[in-house]
């Protein structure tokens, strides 16, 4: 349970329902190879959005972008990316594309480094590769 | 005639005003924005029908923090403290929360930690007489995990989430909740 870290690009992995959920912070070279791949897998392929999560199980992550970065980089201010779609954009505004680039294994890769391999174990997230 | 039927006219107008005010509508559009109001608003955020944009949890605005999620096992009675400290009221499922007050019910369920964590998880009562909910920042639905609409949380497919704790009254002007977000 860490707190929202304004300055970084985060990333916060969806697993629980009452209790807040991990947030990764990711260092530098991490967070522009994250955005290179946002970036290969933005606007290429269009794609239905992921269906309904159940409860009890991982429901994808939420990358949050500080507006300056976001600005400067042409970015959304946020995303998330869940069962291989990617979604930008709030509400009825909502473009879903194809994780081409593999940003939730990315992501969930991640997740395994900073220690949280065992809880995506528990929510269905076998072994991420 | 007119004057029964003027009195049936009020009282029906009188009814259909409590409701709009008191009970909430399922309307998931207004949580699901994939984004700040959808990742920072839980289940007990939307059970509460409050969106305080900080991960509310029970008793956290009153100094209560609950277990650890991975080295605690929570319990009803501990979520409950929380819940009674916020100012939910703890209500009987059948008979609901009754139109005295301006309140709306909700439920409470647990994950008990079975050597991996434990969690906690709230279904509110809408005002057509199903129920739905919201799983931490996913979008809020009103379906069960088998994809049903939930018509009682104690029957609902809940996963994980075995425990049936009970239900609570929701007086929204009479609960302050907050998380640490």
């Amino acid at each position: 349970m860490m707190e929202k870290k304004k300055e970084m690009i985060t990333a916060i992995i969806g697993a629980f329902s009452g209790h807040p959920n991990p947030v990764l912070p990711l260092d530098a070279e991490t967070a522009e190879k994250l955005v290179d791949l946002f970036k290969t897998a933005r606007g290429k392929e269009v794609s239905p959005p992921p269906s309904a999560p159940r409860l009890g199980y991982y429901y994808g992550f939420f990358v949050e972008i500080p507006q300056e970065l976001a600005k400067r980089l042409d970015l959304p201010l946020g995303f998330t990316v869940y069962q291989g779609v990617i979604t930008e954009g709030k509400g009825r505004e909502q473009r879903h594309w194809r994780d081409i680039a593999h940003v939730e294994q990315f992501l969930l890769d991640q997740a395994q480094k900073q220690g949280h391999e065992e809880l995506l174990k528990m929510v269905g997230i076998e072994k991420p590769k | 005639m007119g004057i029964v039927s003027d009195f049936i006219s009020k009282l029906i107008k009188a009814a259909a005003e409590w409701v709009d005010r008191c009970l909430p509508k399922y309307e998931p559009g207004v949580w699901n924005d994939n984004d700040g109001i959808q990742w920072y608003n839980n289940c007990y955020n939307y059970g509460c029908d409050i969106q305080t944009n900080s991960y509310a949890q029970p008793g956290y605005a009153h100094g209560i923090t609950l277990p650890d999620p991975y080295t605690g096992n929570g319990t009803c009675s501990d979520v409950t403290g929380g819940a009674g400290a916020d100012g939910l009221v703890v209500a009987n499922c059948d008979q609901g929360c009754g139109c005295d007050e301006c309140h709306h019910q909700v439920a409470l369920v647990i994950k008990p930690n079975t050597g991996s964590y434990w969690d906690y998880h709230w279904y509110r009562k809408d005002r057509d007489g199903k129920w739905s909910h919201k799983m931490g920042g996913s979008p809020a639905t009103n379906l069960d995990n088998s994809f049903n609409v939930i018509a009682d949380p104690r029957t609902a497919d809940r996963g994980s989430y075995t425990i049936f704790c009970g239900c609570f009254c929701v007086n929204k002007t009479k609960v302050t909740i907050d998380g640490p977000y």
